[in-house]
This record gives C-alpha cells, structure tokens and sequence, in this order.
C-alpha cells in the first residue's frame, strides 16, 4: 500500500478509460456550471448557531414565547429643532409611516406609546397639538424622567430619538428582508431634510452590509486573486499554456465545490464560503507540484504522457494523503454542536475530496489533451524558484543540529501565546469599515446609551391576563436584579409603569392604555411568562456582554427565581461565537494529533511522524504569535486561517517526506535523499507560496476587517510553511535522523 | 375583560366602511363602474384626525389598490394610531344585477364583513350589510366620501348606540 493508500489509482484509473473519464468530468463540470446562477448567500446568521448548545435553546425558547428579534431595526432620528411642534408633528407621522409598513408588526418610539387617561381613556404618550417650543421641551423632559422607555428613547440633550420597527417574520423571509431596507431607506429620505436626517441601523442592516461586501470581495478578490496567481504562474513556468494548465484545475475544483456545496444544502454561509478560498489554495498548491514534477520528467527525456503516468505515482499518493489528512481536520468539527460549524466540517470534507478527484482526473486529461494539441514545455522553470534551493541545502547541511535545536526552542517558546490567545467575538469586527450603519448605532449609544436588548424570559406562577401581585412581584424583582447589572434606567417590563400606578392607575388599567402590541412586549396573552428587556450598546464588547449575563444568572438564582433565563440575538452570538471558536480550535489541535499519527501509518515511521511534528506545528504557533503579539485575539476568521494553515503546512510537509521517502528507497544516502527532495519539491513549494502568497495578498485590502486579517494571516502563514519545509523540515530530517537512527541513516551517512 | 386598545370594534367597521368608499366611484355602467375602479389602482396614503371622548389625535393610513380578475379590484391598507395599528384587505365589484358596489372585506382583527355601496348624489353611501354580531354591541356608521382630483377625503363617524360614545374621523388621501 502506498502512502496515498491506493487512492492514486483514481489517477491510473482516468488514463485508462480517457474518454468515460473525460465524459464524466464535462458532464459534472456542467451539472455544476448549471447551478452557478443559482448560487446564493444564505445571510440567516441563526443558520450558523442553531442547535448549537444551551444559548441557542434559550433563544429558541424565547422566540417562541415572544416572537423574534433579530431583524428588529433601529431607526435614529436627529434635528437641532425637535422641540419645534411642527418637527413633533412630523416625527410622529414618520412614527406612523413605520407601522403601516407591510414588513412591520409592530414598533417602539415615543409616538406609538400611549398612557392612561381620565374616564376610561388612552391618550398618546407625546400630546398631540402642542404649540411651543417650551411645552415640547417640558413634555419630552417629563416623559424621559417618569417613563423608562421614553428614557431609552429619547436623547436626553433633545436632539434625537430612537424608533425601533419589529419586523414581521414572514414577510421578511428570503429576499423580504432586502425589501424592507428599501422600503426603510425611502421613507428615511422622504423625512430627511435640512432640518431632519432620519438614519437606519440595526442586525437587518449590518448583515446586508456584511453580504455586500462578503459578494463584492469575493468576487473581486477571487478574479484579481486568481489573475495575479496566473501571473505568477506564468513568471515561474516561463510558459503561457503552462500556467494556463496549471491554473485550470484549481479553477475547475472551485467550479465542482460550488456546485457540490448547492447541491448539499442549497446555498452558502459566511462559514462554508471559506471553504472557496480553502479548496482554491490547497488545488492551486498540488496543481503545482503535479505540472512541476510532470513538466521536470518530460524535461529529463521522458514521454510525455508517460510522464504523467509516472507524475500520477510519485505525486498522488502525497495529495491523497494530504487530502485525507485535511478532511481529518474537517472531520474533528463534526463533533462540534452546531448547524453552521456541521455544515462547514461537511463541505469542508467535501470539497477537499473534490480538489483531489480533480487533480487525478481532470488535470491528467488536460495534459494529455495539451501534449495533443502540441503543448511544448519550456526549457527551464524561472531562476527564482530555483534560487534558494542551494541555500537551503548549505544551511540545513551545516546547520542541521542549530537549526533544529532552534526550531524545537521556537516552538515551545510560542506554546505560551498560544495557550494566552483566548477566543474573542466583538461583532463590529465583522462590520466593514466606514460603515455608516456603525456610525448611526453609535450614534444610538451616545445619545440614549443604545438599544441592543438584552431579555430575561421568566415563567409566572399564577398566569392571569394581567398579572396576580405575587407574580407582580416577581416581575418586579428581576427588573431591578436587570437594573443593578446594567444601570439605572435601562430596563424595560411590566412593571415599568410605576408612574402610572402612583398616580392612582391600576395595573389592568395601565396595560390596557399601553395597547396588546406593547403589553405582548412584556406578558404572553395567557398571562404565564413575563419578559424583561434590557438595552445595551450596541457595541459593548462580548467579553462584558458575557460578564452582565454571567453576573444576572447569579443574582437570579440567588433571589430564588426559578425558570429564569437570560437571552437575546446580541448574547446568543456573544456566547455561541466564542463556543465554536473554541471548538474550532480544539478540532485543530485534535486533528493535528490524529494526521500525525497518519503520517506515521502512511509512511510506516513513527520518527517520520515525530520529526514532521515541528514543521506542521510550527505555522500555526508562528500565526498564533501574531494574533497574540497584535491584539486581534482568536476569532472565527483567524482560528478559520489556522485550519488551512494546517492543511497548507501538511501539504508541504507530505510532498516533501514523499520525495525523501522516494530518495531513500532509490538507495542513496540519508544527507543526499534529504537533498535530492529538496531539489525535486524545493522549487514547486516556492513557486506554489509565491502563487498563493500573490493571490492572497489582495484580500489584505478588504472593507472587511476580517477578511483584510485573513489575508495578513494567510500570508504570513505560506511563508512559515516554507521555511519549515525547506530549512526546518529538511535540518530535522538531517539532524533527527541521526538521532533517531531514521532507516539505514548512520549506516548510508558513512557510504 | 374588554381591553380598551384603540381599535375597537367600531373603529374597526369604520375603517373597513372607509375603505370601501375610497375607491368606490358612482356606477353608470358595468364597463364604466370597472374603468372608473380600474382608474384608482395605485397606492394611497392619507393622515387625518380621529375624536373620542373629546380627545382628538392623528390617524395615518395607507392603501394598495390592486388589479384583480375581471371587474374586481383588489385592497390592501393599513391604518395605525398612537399604540395600535389595523391590516385589512379584501376585493371590490359592482354587481351588475343589484345595480350596486359591494366589497368584500377582512381584517387583522376577528371582524369581517360585505359592506354595500349605492350611489349618492355627492358619492357613495354605505351600509354595513353584516354587523360583528361578536360583542353584542350596536353601531350606528355614517359614512362620507368626497373624489376631489386627486385627492380624497373620508369622513366617518361611529356611534355606539348602547353607550352613546361617537368616535369620528377624518382622513384625506393622496396618491
């Protein structure tokens, strides 16, 4: 058994039968170009977190009790002139416009709030007809001091407020959700003017912001990326068709990926859209090293199609084992809780499986189709993939024991950031910059000290339609045990209406004038669950978000209240974020361990899976270093970028073993076979980083800070890769073997 | 217990009585009552006041008017005031053998309902052909449209004959 353990044969088995292999590939290629135009972005961001453990349950529950709150937008309203009655006057009619919207349920703004009135009546909570600047003044003064939500919505200089629209979870479902924001944004800009600027925020914006950029960047990025890799293809092949060819298949991979990831489930997420980026690197990467080592045999006089039979036995088996190797990483997230993370590990899988069956069907039969055609190679590969391949050579051999002291140094050394990087999410990372929807939520933060909520859900014993004094009580108790945790002011329930009560209203009476739509804001219909809301930042960071929630919990169960349960979208992505973080991460750590142990297997070796420690190792801690040394900390994308780091440090790392093993088993000595796989995978590892590092560099100039961070990574990433195959790898090897008495090493070392 | 939201049931009957006469022109002929249903297909939107207990507040409204099969138009609106808003919906004909508008009606709330529309010297007066026999309650509904150009004005006025409270209304549109 090889060490691509027998999955080469697909290889052979595409040369045999060219024309039903050939058919199969068109047939795929264009079942898949099919589903290209369908190809969508799923920007339900619970896709990513449902099912994902005990918050995403606790946000399930609440939905159910009280409805949904993701979408909710906020709009922000400012004007110099707000005690003007006419600006009064038209802000209510804008209140108004945002409740007829058909995408609206309901809304909360100064205007849709009523209080009780005398004989049986309600009245609006701002009066209407007010004719001075100072009643104005005095009202909305008055109402900010006695009514806490009027305290969260009105700006306490005056000059703005906040309206919030709940929108309706049916109409905004699919592309809804974007006709909302249209419909949003026409009715800002017919009540901005020079006296008015009316502003929109809220998830439903943030998240078109993110998919905007998301598509845009994906789609420029992917086009110059893929141009500029060309390019360098093109510069070290010295041949056009020779870039050409290698080239097509990553292209070719990401065509099948796409259409694969459709039919699994329909459309992607902003998780397995990575998994693009991934199969582009790792297609690019063994593309290379297939036409380096195909071009090479026909260079030193063999047949061309024979060489590719020749590059299918030496190359595959190394891209085999490199793919399984990857699809163990992705198989580690499986046992992550999770829609988002399930779906990547399985795409993830999936697509690496797709890169390898392209390289053994698609790209032997676009050589072989190119040799017919009268495909010539070129005479010599650039001089500066070559270059540093002596270097290489004059170090590891004189240097082989420091340089692997060194290594083994480094790495411990780095074990202490990478035990200190702890998992971050602030959601304003993954917002683009100059974002004006960011702006308008600060905004919102400033002035009434923001409205993202925070809710605590809990059951009431009695369950009567407008409350018993027991569960009053109750109600009362968690409003203030809210209060203490995240201010004064800042809470919002069913017993917000003290004003009210002193001033003689009784609770049946205050809910009735409040109106069933904001009486469903804090008690169910049947009177059995209450809600309490918070309001927070928006940009409070996650890890004082989890600190409020953390604290609550306690104060809850300290005071006896049983069945209460903190929630909300903001905790829900706070926690859960952080928890696949975490997960994400342990999956690498675990799948390093395990393709270690495959190396071991694959090259019958437990010292060739030892040495290969350090190279594989190595890339990771060095990127876990910068994120530590820079601040940017572990988040989704960076812990993302250390999965393909793994894949790519691997990738490296097996090629080269397999050219050593290969040496080796020709019967040349240790020193020469550690040699000779440096001048046979030397030039394609630094030709492929150079491809990979060009493509990739463009993403530093994402909007996206994320994005721009995943790119640094990437970067830096092929570049630790490299130096630990070409200088680490290779010392190890020399010196290690020594060490480990590696097959025969002291024994041929004296031939 | 009764909650006493704004949009009790005779707000409810005045408005879906108001929007049956908004678009309800006079009827000459099938062709021409089509035409004329046809001609205010678009989308309206109008503000006005509502008077209760001598309290007196704003009410907005909007409403789609639709194309629908044959002579029949169909409506979508949307009324809210302070802390309560109401969804109606339904399809207007004029029906050739009883020589008079009807309309056909839901809403968000349990009410639904035919309001019959004839043709006035100065518009169109309705009549609540199937009262919300929910409640109990008896209302007394007086409704006036004014077609002026492009702009239209409804009046509307809702007694509650066991309590004698009048709600009143008074909403102009536009396109």
């Amino acid at each position: 058994m090889s060490i691509g353990f027998g999955f080469e044969r697909l290889g052979l088995l595409t040369l045999k039968y060219p024309i039903a292999m050939a058919i199969a590939v068109l047939a795929f290629t264009a079942l898949c170009l099919s589903l290209l135009p369908k190809v969508s972005m799923d920007g339900d961001v619970l896709r990513i977190y449902k099912d994902s453990g005990a918050m995403y349950d606790r946000y399930d529950e609440l939905t159910k009790s009280f409805g949904t709150f993701e979408n909710d937008a906020y709009i922000l309203v400012t004007s110099n002139n707000i005690d003007d009655p006419e600006v009064i006057a038209k802000l209510r009619d804008l209140s108004f416009d945002l409740e007829l919207s058909n995408f609206a349920s309901g809304t909360l703004s100064p205007f849709s709030l009523r209080k009780p009135g005398p004989n049986q009546t309600s009245l609006p909570a701002v009066p209407e007809d007010m004719t001075s600047r100072q009643e104005v003044r005095q009202t909305l003064l008055d109402l900010r001091k006695d009514d806490p939500i009027m305290h969260n919505l009105i700006m306490d200089d005056l000059k703005g407020i906040v309206m919030i629209m709940f929108p309706n979870k049916e109409m905004t479902k699919g592309a809804g959700e974007a006709e909302m924001l249209k419909e949003l944004g026409e009715i800002a800009k017919e009540y901005s003017n020079g006296n008015i600027e009316v502003k929109i925020t809220g998830p439903p914006v943030w998240k078109s912001e993110i998919l905007a950029a998301s598509v845009n960047d994906q789609l420029k990025f992917s086009i110059i990326g893929f141009l500029i890799g060309a390019l360098v293809s093109l510069f070290c092949l010295r041949s056009f068709w020779g870039a050409v060819l290698a080239t097509l298949t990553p292209f070719i991979s990401v065509i099948w990926v796409i259409g694969g990831v459709m039919m699994m489930f329909g459309s992607f997420t902003f998780l397995t859209n990575v998994v693009i980026t991934l199969v582009l690197v790792i297609a690019f990467a063994e593309s290379m090293y297939f036409c380096f080592t195909w071009l090479r045999l026909w260079r030193d006089g063999m047949e061309p199609n024979k060489a590719i039979v020749e590059t299918i036995i030496r190359v595959t088996p190394a891209a085999a084992l490199t793919s399984i190797t990857t699809m163990v990483a992705f198989f580690s997230l499986t046992l992550t809780n999770g829609q988002g993370i399930q779906e990547f590990a399985y795409s993830g899988i999936a697509a690496v499986a797709i890169a390898f069956i392209t390289l053994v069907t698609f790209l032997p039969l676009a050589l072989k189709l190119a040799i017919k055609i009268g495909f010539k190679p070129p005479k010599k590969m650039n001089v500066t993939v070559e270059a540093p391949i002596p270097i290489a050579k004059f170090l590891t051999k004189k240097y082989a024991k420091p340089l692997s002291i060194l290594s083994i140094a480094l790495a411990i050394g780095l074990l202490f950031p990478h035990f200190a990087l702890q998992p971050k999410f602030d959601f304003k990372d993954y917002m683009p910059t100059k974002s004006k929807a960011m702006d308008t939520a600060k905004g919102i933060d400033d002035g009434v000290g923001g409205v993202a909520p925070i809710y605590i859900k809990i059951p009431l014993k009695d369950g009567v339609e407008n409350v018993t004094d027991g569960d009053y009580l109750t109600i009362q108790n968690v409003h203030k045990i809210l209060e203490e945790n995240i201010g004064q002011g800042k809470v919002i329930s069913a017993a917000s209406f003290s004003h009210y009560s002193e001033l003689g209203f009784s609770r049946e009476r205050i809910f009735s004038a409040v109106g069933p739509f904001m009486k469903r804001r804090f008690l169910t219909d049947d009177g059995t669950q209450a809600l309490i809301t918070g309001f927070l930042p928006t940009m409070l960071p996650s890890d004082e978000l989890r600190e409020i929630v953390k604290k609550t919990d306690i104060a809850l169960s300290e005071a006896g209240i049983e069945g209460a349960k903190v929630s909300g979208f903001n905790v829900l992505m706070a926690f859960a974020s952080t928890d696949i973080i975490s997960s994400l991460r342990n999956g690498l750590m675990i799948a390093v361990f395990v393709n270690i142990l495959i190396i071991g297997v694959a090259f019958k070796s437990w010292k060739i899976a030892l040495l290969s420690i350090i190279p594989n190792f190595l890339p990771i801690l060095g990127t876990e270093f910068y994120l530590y040394a820079s601040g940017a900390g572990l988040q989704l994308t960076t812990v993302i970028a250390l999965t393909i780091a793994f894949g790519i440090a691997v990738d490296d790392t097996i090629h080269f073993l397999a050219a050593y093993d290969r040496a080796k088993k020709s019967g040349v000595t240790h020193a020469k076979a550690v040699e000779l796989a440096l001048d046979r995978v030397g030039p394609a590892l630094i030709a492929t980083t150079l491809i990979l590092c060009a493509g990739t560099f463009v993403i530093i100039f994402s909007a996206l800070p994320q994005i721009a961070l995943f790119g640094t990574l990437m970067v830096l990433t092929f570049i630790l890769a490299l130096l630990g195959d070409l200088l680490i790898l290779p010392a190890l090897l020399i010196a290690g073997g020594r060490l480990l008495n590696l097959s025969g090493a002291k024994k041929n070392e004296s031939k | 217990m009764r909650v006493n939201n704004f949009f009790s049931k005779p707000i409810i009957f005045a408005m879906l009585i108001s929007s049956a006469l908004f678009i309800t022109p006079p009827a000459f002929s099938a062709q021409e009552d089509i035409d004329l249903l046809n001609s205010y297909i678009g989308n309206w939107k109008g503000s006005g006041k509502l008077l209760r207990d001598g309290n007196s507040e704003t009410i907005r409204c909007k409403l789609s008017v639709t194309d629908s099969q044959g002579s029949k138009i169909g409506y979508k609106g949307r009324c809210a005031v302070a802390g309560a808003n109401i969804s109606i919906a339904g399809t207007m004909a004029f029906i050739e053998e009883k020589k008079r508008f009807e309309a056909v009606m839901s809403s968000s709330t349990s009410f639904s309902g035919v309001a019959i529309g004839n043709r006035a010297k100065s518009g169109i007066n309705f009549y609540l052909k199937d009262r919300n026999a929910e409640t109990g309650d008896k209302y007394e509904i007086k409704s006036s449209i004014d077609l002026n150009g492009d702009i239209i004005g409804i009046d509307f006025s809702v007694t509650n004959t066991t309590t004698n409270r009048v709600i009143k209304a008074n909403i102009p549109f536009g396109r």
